[in-house]
């Protein structure tokens, strides 16, 4: 009787190890997973920041519908994106048509007029030189070692789009980030404005630009339909003239003295615009997405886990052997 | 046996997850894009430094007279309270080592107009006749009078002012290398030496005012131009005008990342005397010594005219400002 009921308890705590076992190895199982997936680096195709969501036909095109679009100044029909107007009926493909010859555009390509967007792209927000108003000189700035630089009365926007060149709907997350650095707390006088054609300015208006730092954290989630685009636009400014605070003479002396400081100090502006985009497949919000390409952020505690989680697996392996040892053992002295 | 199973069993899972590990991490790394652009830029230089300083008067002016410096005379001019900056016929900037001065010195990353202006108060003598205080006239009855008149064609301005232009060892004298680039003007130059432009016997306000008579805003631009262009390199839309008020104003514009150095200086003169030929004789002008005379007479207090201003001042301005 006795007997009987220790084999019941060495059989209950083999069960035990058995599924510690198993809930083990599939612990094991998805932390490596994870952090392997963490430290795997996404290779674009041809240097392309996209990421194919689907087979690519031969021919990938990218349309905008008239139908649904609305005119902008210079005559360029832009597209309605039915995704950012749920209640539009869906893209007529019909009118314009950006062909893709070699069929490698699938996915979410950010481009300006001079390069699609990679991983980290240098782009032109800033400039080397500003043209001078009349002409004479031929410019009113010019860096002295070809690096971008502004001053008062400069300006300039810089315009890129968002493609959707897959089949799918794409959502995606736009963050800007802008800050100074080595200005020791010092204001400059650089204003800025973002538009998206789809909402219009969604910082400043088109009268008002607010200080640029105020682009800092700006974030938007966006849906794209297949095949359309949508253009952003960020414009800054240093006036020339300004009028408000203490006045044009005090102001004038201000950027005087931002200018003589600039002799000695790089007093410089970043600004960084992100875009994360997934395709969500029910046409949903943007999921968790722990596993993100080149994010390392993570590596260290899914590596952490499937260390520990390999350590306990031998563990219980060594309970289980020793347990079998012991039943060994037991049957040996019973037989003796 | 059951060891061998459990090592299987182990050695599987491993090879399971490893398969599983090179499948869905991949898959996990296909389903976000992430892209950025990014820019920086910093504020351009400007450190355009300017100074305008030194006094162009004296309170009193070493004599240059032998024989009086040889009996122990020192000054030939020399304020009556030894406080109050004077000039006098004979006298200059250059001899007391004075001058207005105004530099401006930097490379900015902007293009920039640099400016000097300048408001001169002159001694001038009003176009008239007047009184001769040169000579007292023996009357036919016996007594000693100034009698005589002297008469000035046009306005009398005695000092001779001068702005000279250097960057480094190379100096444009306004005054002197005008006539020096209008004597590739033959025709020209006989025009402007009929109305009173000489080698060095002219203020450059004449002298500027003289030459765009002669040759035109246009043509004046030119000459003026090609007079500079050794000495201001790299700049353009030069500008140099002058004021019936008295205000000369000189403007150069220069590009971005142009090096500005230079130095303005402002000098005068009051010749002594100007020598004219009379039948073949170099003679002192004495309608020129009778003018200082009257002016003299007035500062004096002797004689009150409102056609004779006898005070002197200038001011100089030399602002530097970004151009858009």
């Amino acid at each position: 009787m006795r007997e009987s009921r220790a084999r019941r308890m060495r059989k209950g705590v083999r069960s035990g190890l058995v599924v510690a076992l198993i809930l083990l190895i599939m612990l094991e199982l998805c932390s490596v997973t994870l952090a392997v997936s963490h430290l795997v680096t996404f290779s674009p195709v041809q240097n392309r920041n996209f990421i194919s969501l689907t087979e690519s036909s031969k021919m990938t095109k990218l349309m905008v519908s008239s139908a649904n679009g609305s005119e902008t100044a210079d005559g360029e029909e832009t597209s309605s994106d039915p995704a950012a107007n749920p209640g539009s009926s869906a893209a007529a493909p019909s009118d314009k048509e950006i062909d893709d010859p070699d069929g490698s555009h699938t996915g979410l390509v950010v481009e300006d007029k001079d390069q699609i967007w990679t991983t980290v792209t240098d782009v032109d927000i800033f400039s080397i030189r500003y043209d001078s108003e009349a002409g004479h000189p031929t410019f009113a700035v010019n860096s002295e070692k070809g690096d971008n630089v502004f001053a008062p009365g400069t300006e300039q926007a810089y315009t890129f789009t968002v493609k959707n060149v897959s089949d799918h709907n794409m959502k995606y997350i736009l963050t800007v980030d802008a800050y100074y650095e080595n200005t020791d707390g010092l204001w400059i006088p650089i204003e800025g404005r973002l538009k998206n054609d789809d909402k219009g300015y969604v910082i400043g208006s088109e009268t008002e630009w607010p200080d640029v730092l105020e682009l800092d954290g700006y974030a938007e989630t966006n849906n794209l339909s297949a095949g359309y685009i949508r253009d952003y636009t960020l414009d800054w400014r240093w006036p020339f003239e300004r009028f408000d605070g203490e006045g044009l003479d005090s102001n004038d002396a201000y950027d005087t003295m931002l200018g003589n400081l600039a002799v000695d100090e790089d007093l410089s502006l970043h600004i960084i615009i992100r875009i994360v985009a997934e395709w969500d497949e029910e046409g949903g919000g943007i999921k968790p997405i722990p596993p993100q390409t080149g994010d390392y952020s993570k590596t260290f505690l899914w590596g952490a886990i499937a260390v520990v989680s390999l350590c306990a697996l031998d563990i219980v392996i060594w309970a289980f052997r020793r347990d079998d040892d012991d039943e060994k053992e037991k049957n040996g002295l019973a037989k003796g | 046996m059951k060891k061998n199973n459990v090592m299987r069993v182990f050695a599987l899972m491993l090879a399971l997850t490893l398969v599983s590990v090179c499948a869905i991490s991949g898959t996990f790394a296909k389903y976000v894009t992430r892209v950025s652009g990014e820019d920086a830029a910093r504020v351009a230089k400007w450190g355009v430094l300017l100074t305008v300083e030194g006094n162009n008067f004296g309170t009193k002016y070493a004599a240059e007279d032998e024989a009086y410096l040889e009996a122990g005379g020192e000054y030939s001019v020399e304020s009556y309270n030894g406080e109050d900056l004077v000039v006098a016929p004979g006298t200059s900037s250059d001899l007391i080592d004075a001058g207005m001065t105004a530099t401006v010195k930097g490379t900015p990353e902007v293009a920039a107009r640099y400016t000097i202006s300048g408001v001169v108060d002159d001694i001038v003598l009003k176009a008239g006749t007047y009184t001769d205080y040169t000579e007292l006239v023996k009357a036919d009855d016996g007594t000693y009078g100034y009698t005589k008149e002297f008469t000035l064609e046009k306005d009398y301005s005695p000092v001779k002012w001068n702005l000279v232009i250097s960057k480094g060892t190379t100096e444009f004298n306004v005054a002197e290398d005008l006539y020096t680039a209008l004597s590739a003007y033959p025709d020209l130059l006989a025009k402007a030496e009929a109305l009173g432009f000489g080698e060095s016997g002219c203020s450059f306000f004449s002298a500027i005012e003289i030459l765009k008579k002669v040759a035109g805003n246009d043509g004046y631009k030119n000459i003026v131009e090609a007079a500079l262009g050794n000495v201001v390199h790299g700049g353009r839309n030069f500008q140099l005008d002058v004021t019936d008020d008295g205000v000369f104003t000189m403007s150069y514009d220069f590009d971005p990342n142009k090096e500005m150095d230079y130095t303005f200086e402002l000098s005068w003169e009051w010749a002594f005397e100007q020598i004219i030929t009379v039948d073949g004789e170099e003679v002192a002008d004495p309608i020129v010594d009778a003018a200082d005379t009257y002016l003299g007479n007035v500062a004096a207090g002797v004689i009150t005219d409102d056609n004779a201003n006898t005070t002197i001042g200038a001011e100089l301005t030399a602002p530097a400002v970004q151009i858009d």
